[in-house]
């Protein structure tokens, strides 16, 4: 029946709205609806076709004209709806995902791409990296820190690590996997494009405030400086009053706007 | 999207408005051009004499209040917000932070964009960044005492608190302007209203409206659209419903309103109770 494989499409988009979680990009589903939509239009050309052959040639018969021309208009009207709806049907199981996605982008990975594409998932949703089986945690911190280099760059390395050592870490947990691999292609491009407007747009207030910090509550005395813990080491940062080394195991007081983002990105933990 | 709308119910209750009176008061004066009277300091004497001003700047109005009272302050901020907080809002010069949180807080109940208040954020960026400086030139004083350290935290905090005003406004606007942006950056039909939303943006939002326009443009087109028939490639009209498939402020939407003043009876022309509120 057509538009049944658009349903699932959308069935699935409305199961990952209300459990908030992220699915794997259904590639063959898209594929067959669009498949189908084609098939469609082809349906109607050949219909637009016949419709116009006749035009030359009606049954002298009003009644019959009549019968002919409706059964045509028909066919049209069918075929026309099912496209339109197959592709509406497309469309929001995609804004749904990129909606997610840019939610996951603000919130969870506090404006960091690299952090959110490398986020580990389960089955049933994210997890934090430290809950990760032992070796893909120790996977994770080697990654991690080259994609704080910058993204480009460890592109390539991710993927060997997947070909490679990785398999280790897969075979202990096997439904363990990250984002990354649950995005079509062209949902990593659009993150990519996404966080370079992002960039461009807030390097105009960087010089007094981030804005990709967490906006969930105002805050408090208490969060002017915070104790924290480092969980994995993250080199040198520069903060507003000097530079601090960060060694993993060590404790430090400092303030709170400066390391957000390495809380966020489970570098330190509040104590 | 609702990528800048989950903020809890905290938020609610805490609203920022009473204890932002630490800030504007250390605000400079107009006159007070920071950067150049640091700068022409040339001798100890000279700088001493700055740093003395900066912190009488400063504290201009911490320093009126004992340190107990100005925690208590602080204290009715974060707790309900409410006394004479009320009282200030009625007041037609307000400060900066006033007025900033009465523009976030119109800009996170209405459905469509409002004005941009450039002007406002602007200057609580400038005050910000001269405050910062301030905060540093006084911390690194030897004779700054402990209890003006602990009124600087004051400072600091309060300026954290704004930072998250302005944050959350930009943010919020931001949501805004992406949800909307493919209606904002068409150029199909000449529409009043996205005129008037364009000129609500600033310059840097609606060059964001088009880049982001663009962009998922590319993502809708690369994922589906090009392997769709060639006729059904466009967002505009979807045949079946006769509605578009771009996102557009939904005006039907109620809003919150505050009566400033007493009004005549007005009849609205869509207005409808909902059965639960109906008079018996």
């Amino acid at each position: 029946m057509y538009g049944d494989d658009a349903l699932k499409l959308v069935l699935e988009a409305k199961r990952s709205n209300q459990t908030a979680t992220l699915a794997k990009h259904n590639d063959p589903l898209v594929r067959q609806v669009c498949y189908e939509t084609r098939e469609l239009g082809n349906a109607l050309n050949a219909v637009a076709n016949e419709w116009s052959q006749i035009q030359g040639n009606l049954p002298p018969d009003p009644s019959q004209q009549a019968q002919l021309q409706e059964e045509l208009l028909c066919k049209i009207m069918v075929r026309q709806l099912s496209a339109n709806r197959n592709k509406r049907c497309l469309l929001a199981y995609h804004a749904q995902r990129l909606d997610l996605l840019k939610d996951m982008y603000w919130n969870e990975a506090g404006g960091a791409l690299a952090h959110l594409l490398n986020t580990k998932m389960t089955g049933r949703g994210r997890t934090k990296a430290k809950e990760a089986g032992q070796g893909g945690a120790v996977m994770l911190v080697a990654e991690e820190e080259d994609e704080l280099e910058g993204l480009e760059q460890n592109e390539d390395r991710t993927v060997n690590k997947n070909g490679g050592p990785p398999l280790k870490a897969s075979a202990a947990n096997p439904v363990i996997d990250d984002v990354r691999s649950r995005l079509s292609p062209q949902e990593t491009d659009f993150l990519r494009g996404y966080n370079d407007l992002i960039l461009d747009y807030k390097s105009e207030f960087l010089d007094v405030l981030d804005i990709a910090s967490p906006v969930h509550r105002p805050p408090t005395i208490d969060d002017l400086y915070v104790d924290v813990r480092v969980v994995r080491d993250c080199g040198t940062v520069y903060t507003e009053l000097g530079q601090i080394e960060f060694r993993k195991g060590q404790r430090y007081m400092v303030r709170r706007s400066d390391i957000e983002r390495l809380i966020i990105q489970g570098y330190l933990e509040e104590v | 999207m609702s990528s800048f709308f989950s903020d809890d119910e905290q938020e609610q209750e805490r609203p920022i408005t009473s204890s932002s009176s630490f800030f504007p008061h250390s605000s400079p004066e107009p006159g007070f051009d920071f950067q150049s009277n640091v700068g022409q300091a040339g001798s100890s004497r000279v700088v001493r004499r700055v740093v003395d001003g900066v912190r009488d700047e400063l504290f201009a109005g911490v320093g009126d209040v004992p340190a107990g009272q100005a925690l208590a302050n602080v204290g009715i901020g974060l707790g309900d917000g409410g006394g004479d907080g009320d009282a200030e809002e009625e007041d037609e010069d307000e400060n900066d932070v006033g007025r900033l949180t009465k523009v976030w807080v119109r800009e996170r109940g209405t459905p469509e964009i409002m004005q941009w208040e450039g002007e406002l954020v602007e200057e609580c960026l400038h005050k910000m960044g001269q405050q910062a400086q301030m905060l540093d030139l006084l911390r690194s004083d030897p004779q700054t005492s402990s209890e003006e350290h602990f009124k600087l935290i004051l400072v600091q905090t309060e300026m954290e608190r704004v930072k998250y005003l302005v944050r959350a406004y930009l943010r919020c606007r931001l949501d805004k302007v992406e949800k909307f942006a493919q209606w904002i950056a068409s150029s199909a039909g000449d529409d009043d209203a996205r005129m008037q939303v364009q000129g609500r943006l600033s310059q840097l939002e609606l060059s964001h409206a088009e880049k982001y326009a663009q962009l998922l443009h590319m993502h809708y087109n690369d994922s589906v659209l090009q392997s769709l028939p060639e006729k059904f490639r466009s967002l505009e009209v979807d045949f079946g419903t006769q509605r578009s498939m771009v996102r557009k402020p939904d005006m039907a939407q109620p809003v919150l309103i505050y009566c400033k003043k007493d009004l005549p009876d007005l009849i609205l022309s869509t207005y409808v109770l909902p059965p639960t509120l109906a008079p018996l």
